[in-house]
């Protein structure tokens, strides 16, 4: 039985009905008419597994997980996605990467166990740190985003700031670990299984070795990352893997967060890696509705059912994922809504990079805050 | 100290060069290319069409250093392409003094068509810049498996 077989066995792609529900539910088959997954599930177990390993439509999925939701077998098309990306990563086939692949190439070079990394240097006097302590903060790749997308004016590291702030309010003083590593998220849903392997090796025992209990993470991809795939590839972290939604959530019933008043009005914009994949749909909409005179417009497509940004893992980043993006964005701005909240830094660089383009129309510009800087902003 | 030393001047960079075609290129013709150091050459229209993957691939294989060889401001064959360059060479930078990559690893010389000496002494200086800092540590191995399903 070959590697594909397993992936078609353990994914349970075998138990498809030809319903048609995930083609007619996907972002990029509505899109793009040559594509659907039916098909690739088709031709994975009745054709040639070379011709599969070789298709390059194989690259277009979003794994936003959409499909999944609605299958009515339980087929875990996503994973069968990576799992089948990870062989064909074995005979040299890889997506289109974005940016020349530049970002795989920093988290390739991101493997070496040497590297000394200067990704500190954010942290300010007005925010406390601790050598040890009970709670670890996994900043993960946000330095990076600012040095790397100067033309976008994101300014991501604030959401690190923002999550240290949050902790510190409540009284924590984090461990940020020095010598942290991407959590390889992306070269895991590109094929790049070895490399993905080396760094969640290097990061499971620089997080083991500073002894903390619990993990707080602010990136989703991190989250499901750490939370989900280290467990199955390199082995358990031996600690609670906490967003910071959830944090903020148990908090909130204490009573210990105090919000200034607001009269704006946000639609949020759930990211794949934290609804469908973690299931954290209610926490960060409970938070922003705790936060006094801010007012919550759901999109029309929300939890569940919410859009993907567009691209994911930074390949095949094309015209059919500007589509999504613009879409979405028009969505969002009909709810009124003042601000498009969304807890992910990738759907804010991907909406804001849409928004960049000339030929948009102005009706799409909306404004975009990350989540944890907005709980920061609004604490009293 | 002084075996290290030894070691050290023996070893000649590994280096990747990419020249602009309209300026840096026919000086390089003119000396055949001739430079002390494992040089490869990129010959690009314009030095605008590189962007930081080139340089961050460049050394994800292993080289020592990234050379880049443009045309000064004002001189562009294409009137936006220097700029362009030295936008990516920045954040190309930056980007590396976050990884921890020393920043004399990565230089843009920029020379117009006539400055042949400024050119040869920019490379030499660079080369001996590499041979003091030394090999380039981040390269895989990608030869040894870690994963078995």
């Amino acid at each position: 039985m070959d590697a594909i077989d397993k992936a078609i066995k353990r994914t349970k792609v075998y138990y498809c009905l030809d319903c048609g529900k995930c083609t007619s539910i996907c972002p990029i088959a509505l899109r793009n008419p040559d594509y659907s997954p039916r098909r690739i599930v088709s031709s994975a177990i009745h054709g040639s597994h070379e011709y599969l390993l070789k298709d390059n439509l194989l690259w277009e999925c979003l794994t936003c997980k959409m499909c999944d939701e609605r299958c009515p077998s339980d087929v875990y098309y996503s994973e069968f996605i990576r799992d089948v990306r990870i062989e064909a990563g074995k005979i040299g086939q890889e997506g289109e990467c974005s940016h020349g692949g530049a970002i795989q190439s920093l988290m390739r070079i991101m493997t070496q166990p040497d590297l000394k990394q200067n990704r500190l240097a954010w942290i300010s006097e007005d925010l406390k740190v601790a050598k040890e302590g009970e709670y670890l903060y996994f900043v993960g790749c946000l330095p990076y985003f600012d040095a790397f997308f100067t033309d976008l004016n994101l300014n991501t590291i604030s959401i690190a700031k923002s999550a240290v702030k949050i902790l510190n309010y409540l009284g924590i003083e984090p461990v940020i670990m020095e010598n942290e590593r991407c959590c390889g998220h992306d070269l895991l849903w590109t094929g790049d299984i070895e490399n993905f392997i080396r760094l969640a090796r290097f990061n499971l025992s620089e997080i083991k070795k500073t002894g903390c209990k619990k993990l707080i993470v602010s990136c989703p991809e991190c989250y499901t990352t750490l939370k989900i795939d280290y467990p199955k590839y390199v082995g358990d972290l031996g600690m609670d893997i906490i967003h910071i939604s959830e944090f903020l959530a148990e908090n909130l019933t204490d009573d210990k967060l105090k919000f200034k008043k607001s009269k704006k009005k946000v639609t949020y914009q759930d990211p794949c890696r934290l609804g469908r994949y973690s299931g954290i749909y209610e926490q960060p909409r409970d938070i922003i509705k705790a936060i006094d005179g801010l007012k919550l417009n759901e999109m029309e497509k929300n939890r569940k059912n919410a859009v993907c940004c567009g691209t994911s893992a930074w390949i095949n980043c094309n015209s059919v994922s500007k589509q999504i993006q613009i879409d979405r964005l028009i969505e969002a701005k009909s709810t009124g809504a003042d601000f498009l909240i969304t807890a992910c830094p990738k759907c804010q660089i991907h909406f804001k990079c849409a928004m960049n383009d000339r030929n948009v129309s102005k009706d799409t510009k909306i404004k975009i805050m990350d989540f944890t800087a907005l709980v920061a902003n609004s604490l009293e | 100290m002084t075996k290290m030393h030894n070691k050290k001047s023996k070893f000649t960079p590994t280096i990747i060069s990419f020249v602009c075609n309209w300026s840096a290129y026919n000086i390089l013709r003119k000396i055949e290319f001739r430079l002390p150091a494992n040089m490869h050459y990129v010959r690009v229209m314009c030095l605008g069409r590189i962007n930081p993957s080139f340089i961050f691939k460049a050394f994800e294989l292993g080289v020592d250093g990234v050379l880049l060889l443009g045309c000064p401001p004002g001189e562009c064959h294409y009137n936006f392409g220097n700029r362009i360059a030295e936008e990516h060479f920045n954040i190309a930078n930056n980007v590396m003094h976050l990884l921890g990559v020393e920043k004399e690893r990565l230089s843009l010389i920029q020379v117009s068509n006539k400055d042949y000496l400024i050119l040869v002494r920019s490379m030499k200086k660079f080369i001996n810049v590499l041979k003091r800092v030394g090999p380039n540590p981040f390269k895989i191995d990608t030869s040894e498996k870690v994963w078995t399903p």
